[in-house]
């Protein structure tokens, strides 16, 4: 069997193995494990590396914000704050059709904007607005589904780290990527918005709406979350204003949630240990999950399938619009199994040379910042399309009642929605570029 | 209760089990225990190297704590490593459910042994692996960058994690198997 | 062909050492062994792992070929940190030939686990802050990120604040001021962006800079000796002090990007004149002795080794230097 064909192989058993109920990190895991022997023709490679890999990829700096931001979570709603957050949303838009949903999605994007990861954002912001859509009456593909393609705004929304990458592969400047980042990222949330208040029409029933709120509970409402804003300021605050790193600012809100949990007189040793407990259980899932997901790309770059398919869709000598549109398409179906950063990391160095050598009428750079800013976006629409997505299983494994067919039925709207997006940004460059031409 | 107990030792597994919680809660707690503390040290090297900035000479013995990221990088390999055991025991991984359900709960546990087997075998290899990277790192005597802290050291800890994953991952085994002789998933 | 040849490394393929040495390494390689030898190089570490561990892929047989630093595994390679003192080291394609003397004279027991094809060193670091560095006293309380563990040890003689991070978070946190600036050479700072995020740029003066990093491209042994004797011949026709100098040229190749860089921006490369210079590598002493007291409480000799890197170093940076010019 040749490498393609190899390749082509474990992208069906390790459909296969997730189908019948093998968990996701695992089979990633198996069927990387599995490949590397099959490739390289000896158990060698696969063992040595076993050796540091579990290890390296535990000490993550960059991935250490996922526990702690966890931790956050745990402690926010310990302390009632995140009930309080959404106790003003809910005054304020909660007697509109979806009204609680729309708030995740805001809640998202300013979650977006301190986190530069997706997989943080969804499981943290999940963490808050699942239960408090429940008591509102919610159903499950509602719920699951927008916290599912919010949480795709932690990478959408600058800091990203995955722009961050792109930006060191491309050798392109960062301040201007995050920057161009910026509208699409809002039209994202804007887009969310509008697809929850079309999802609302096609299926009234799929919300209660809230009694509308006098002013006086308004009022008391936002008396209540002033804990929250401050600690969100200082953490957004700070980390624009350059006082700490995106990990440092999720230790600070970390330590910031649990002051107030414990001034609250709700964070007794027992609480602590539930708090603890609870992340050990997400935490242990998404990094057994960042693990497989590690061997398995690293076995198809020993393939060198993605590689291959990449030079292929350079050389097929078609317009620079077919090309651009194979790519993005390439992207979607990688996304289908891949993780964003080990997808950058595999098809950027070929992909990006190719693009340069099209004709879109614009500057080299311009064309560089407009590519990468499209990239990003495929690669998270990934993350939320079915049957595979990492943000719709760890919403939908938060969400114990609700059956993941529920969650693959509520996203379709989403991505639909995203799809129109990466179609206007395509066609219109000048969306994504304008902030940087005034 | 007792009706309910069928398959292999089914009273043995469930007192094993209690043994086996126990010891994989309090490992977990105890990475908890290493978060609450990253969150710490994090928290003092900020205000410190904020407060090092302030233009006050009386602040020059402010500064960040050094090794800070080093001591981050190790604490959450080791909270990482003892959430696992505990994740495995509440079932924490993600599973698509939709294609067998139909099935039923008996099959359900079917497929969950197979899992938990093929989870054990990967658990396994992960723990001697990582017992051989430790012996590496010591012979190599290779250190962190700042602290100049052995790296072994960080590996040492991890490996309770690992050893008490496989043992986690063990008897999850054993308790899909009578899950699958019974009555399917108890939770 | 017969043979393939996996290199495995960290960075993108349009960095310097990948583009100008790597590149045609493999190219030549090919081209010697009559097409036998197939060259496979898989960029910015998409076999898997972190950096660190690219030495045990190369070791262990992951891979079979890899480039790496030294310094990612501080205490693994003790002796090689002689080319990392303070002011000991001069442009990279000279100081790369003399790190080749140095392998084959004091090395090759620290890398017998490998098959050594070239060592080899960066250019001058230098120091890339947001603000003017002119003198010593500039550096008090500066947040720097340091490259190596001896210049981490000037910096906080000279009172700024080593702050310790993965290359990769540099370009953020200088963004958002989280760090003042960054001490690296130009062949790095020009792809991770620096001179867009801060604008002051310090060098010395003379012909030795502020610090290097030692590097090696090497090769899993078993896999050598697995080769036929003519194609053991090709690679080491490839291997050496030739190997090494060339990979040093690239390194000097990706730091003539530094200065035209900043042109376009308008920002200022500062050279301190000799007398300032002269201040730093007085305070930078006691590092050295430091270090060599380090190496004797091993049981190493430190000061021969030091007396051996100088002496190596001073045949070639010292040489004519037309020699190095492309
Ligand atoms: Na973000
Ligand atoms: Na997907």
């Amino acid at each position: 069997m040749g490498n393609i064909e190899l390749a082509g192989a474990s992208f069906v058993v390790l459909l296969a193995l997730i189908f019948l109920r093998i968990p996701i990190g695992l089979s990633m895991l198996a069927v990387g494990i599995g490949g590397t022997v099959l490739v390289t023709g000896s158990w060698v490679p696969i063992l040595a590396q076993m050796k540091s890999l579990t290890y390296e990829t535990f000490s993550s700096y960059s991935l250490s914000i996922v526990p702690l931001f966890l931790l956050m979570g745990q402690f926010a709603t310990r302390s009632g704050m995140s009930r309080g957050l959404f106790r003003a949303a809910a005054a304020m838009i909660g007697h509109k059709r979806g009204g609680i949903a729309m708030a995740s999605v805001a809640g998202c994007a300013g979650f977006g904007a301190i986190c530069g990861s997706s997989l943080a954002t969804a499981a943290t912001m999940a963490q808050v607005a699942l239960p408090e859509m429940k008591r509102y009456g919610y159903n499950g593909a509602l719920s699951t589904a927008c916290l599912a393609a919010g949480g795709t705004l932690g990478i959408l929304i600058p800091p990203s780290f995955v722009l961050v990458i792109y930006a060191i592969l491309a050798e392109q400047n960062i301040a201007k990527l995050f920057a161009a980042a910026f509208v699409p990222g809002i039209l994202a949330a804007i887009g969310y918005v509008i697809t929850i208040s079309l999802f609302m029409r096609f299926d009234p029933e799929a919300a209660q709406p809230a009694a509308k709120a006098s002013t006086r509970e308004r009022l008391e409402a936002m008396v209540e979350v002033w804990p929250v804003v401050l600690i969100f300021l200082l953490v957004v605050g700070g980390i624009y204003a350059g006082w700490f790193t995106p990990t440092e600012g999720a230790a600070v809100g970390t330590a910031g949630t649990g002051l107030v949990a414990l001034f609250r007189r709700q964070l007794g040793w027992s609480a602590l240990g539930e708090c603890i407990l609870a992340t050990a259980v997400s935490s242990g899932m998404i990094f057994f999950i960042v693990f497989g997901a590690g061997v398995f790309n690293s076995f198809l770059a020993f393939t060198q399938m993605p590689q291959m398919a990449a030079e292929w869709v350079g050389n097929a000598g078609l317009s620079p619009w077919l090309v651009l549109a194979g790519i993005l398409l390439t992207y979607l179906v990688f996304g289908c199994v891949m993780d964003s950063v080990s997808m950058i990391l595999l098809t950027v160095p070929i992909f990006f040379p190719i693009v340069m050598t099209l004709d879109f009428g614009l500057s080299p750079e311009d064309t560089a910042i407009w590519f990468g800013v499209l990239v990003l976006i495929v690669v998270e629409v990934g993350l939320i399309t079915p049957p595979v997505g990492m943000n719709l299983f760890i919403i939908n494994s938060m969400a114990p009642d609700v059956p993941l067919t529920q969650t693959y039925k509520g996203v379709v709207f989403f991505v639909l929605s995203d799809l129109i997006r990466v179609v206007i940004l395509a066609a219109f460059p000048a969306i994504t570029l304008a902030v940087l031409w005034l | 209760m007792v009706s309910q107990a069928k398959g292999l030792a089914p009273r043995l597994e469930r007192r094993v089990g209690h043994v086996i919680e126990f010891i994989t809660r309090w490992l977990a707690l105890a990475g908890g225990a290493s978060l609450v503390a990253i969150t710490a040290v994090t928290c003092i090297s900020v205000i410190g190297r904020e407060l090092a900035g302030v233009p006050i000479p009386a602040f020059e013995v402010f500064g960040p704590i050094q090794g800070d990221f080093e001591l981050v990088e190790a604490g959450c390999a080791f909270a990482i490593f003892s959430f696992l055991p505990w994740c495995q025991m509440r079932r924490g991984h993600v599973t698509v459910d939709i294609f067998v359900q139909p099935l039923g709960p008996r099959v359900n546990a079917g497929l969950a042994l197979a899992g938990n087997l093929l989870l054990t075998a990967c658990a396994l290899l992960i723990a001697v692996k990582l017992g051989e990277g430790l012996v590496d790192k010591r012979s190599y005597s290779e250190t962190t960058f700042i602290l100049q802290m052995p790296v072994w050291w960080g590996y040492a800890v991890a490996l309770v994690g690992a050893w008490v994953f496989v043992l986690a991952s063990a008897y999850t085994v054993w308790r899909s198997l009578n899950e699958m002789l019974g009555d399917g998933e108890r939770e | 062909q017969e043979v393939t040849l996996k290199v495995h490394h960290f960075l993108s393929p349009q960095s310097p050492v990948p583009k100008y040495f790597i590149g045609p390494w493999a190219e030549k390689v090919e081209k010697d062994s009559g097409g036998r030898i197939a060259v496979q190089i898989y960029p910015t570490m998409q076999l898997g792992g972190k950096p660190p561990s690219l030495y045990d892929q190369a070791k262990d047989g992951v891979v079979d070929i890899v480039w790496t630093l030294t310094g990612y595994t501080p205490g693994r390679f003790p002796k090689s940190e002689a080319f990392e003192l303070p002011f000991i080291a001069g442009k990279a394609a000279p100081t790369s030939e003399a790190a080749w003397d140095f392998y084959e004279k004091d090395l090759q027991d620290e890398f017998k686990d490998v098959k050594v094809i070239a060592a080899f060193v960066h250019g001058p670091g230098l120091v890339h802050a947001n603000k003017p560095i002119e003198k010593l006293e500039d550096m008090k309380g500066l947040k720097l990120r340091g490259p190596t563990r001896m210049t981490n040890k000037l910096l906080e003689k000279l009172g700024a604040i080593p702050v310790g991070m993965p290359v990769p978070a540099v370009p953020e946190a200088l963004s958002k001021h989280v760090i003042d600036g960054a001490v690296v050479p130009w062949e790095v700072s020009v792809p991770l962006r620096i001179p867009e995020l801060v604008h002051n740029h310090t060098g010395f003066s003379g012909s030795r800079g502020l610090y290097t990093s030692f590097m090696v491209f090497a090769m899993n042994k078993a896999k050598y000796d697995s080769l036929p004797d003519d194609l053991k011949k090709v690679i080491d026709d490839n291997s050496g002090r030739e190997a090494s100098r060339l990979a040093g040229l690239a390194m000097d190749k990706g730091d003539m990007a530094g200065p035209p860089a900043l042109a376009k921006l308008g920002d200022k490369q500062t050279i301190l004149d000799e007398a300032e210079t002269q201040r730093w590598k007085d305070a930078a002493k006691d590092i050295e002795a430091g270090w060599i007291e380090e190496m004797n409480g091993k049981g190493l000799d430190g000061t021969q080794l030091v007396k051996d890197a100088k002496a190596a170093i001073d045949t070639y940076v010292d040489k004519d230097q037309a020699a190095y010019e492309y």
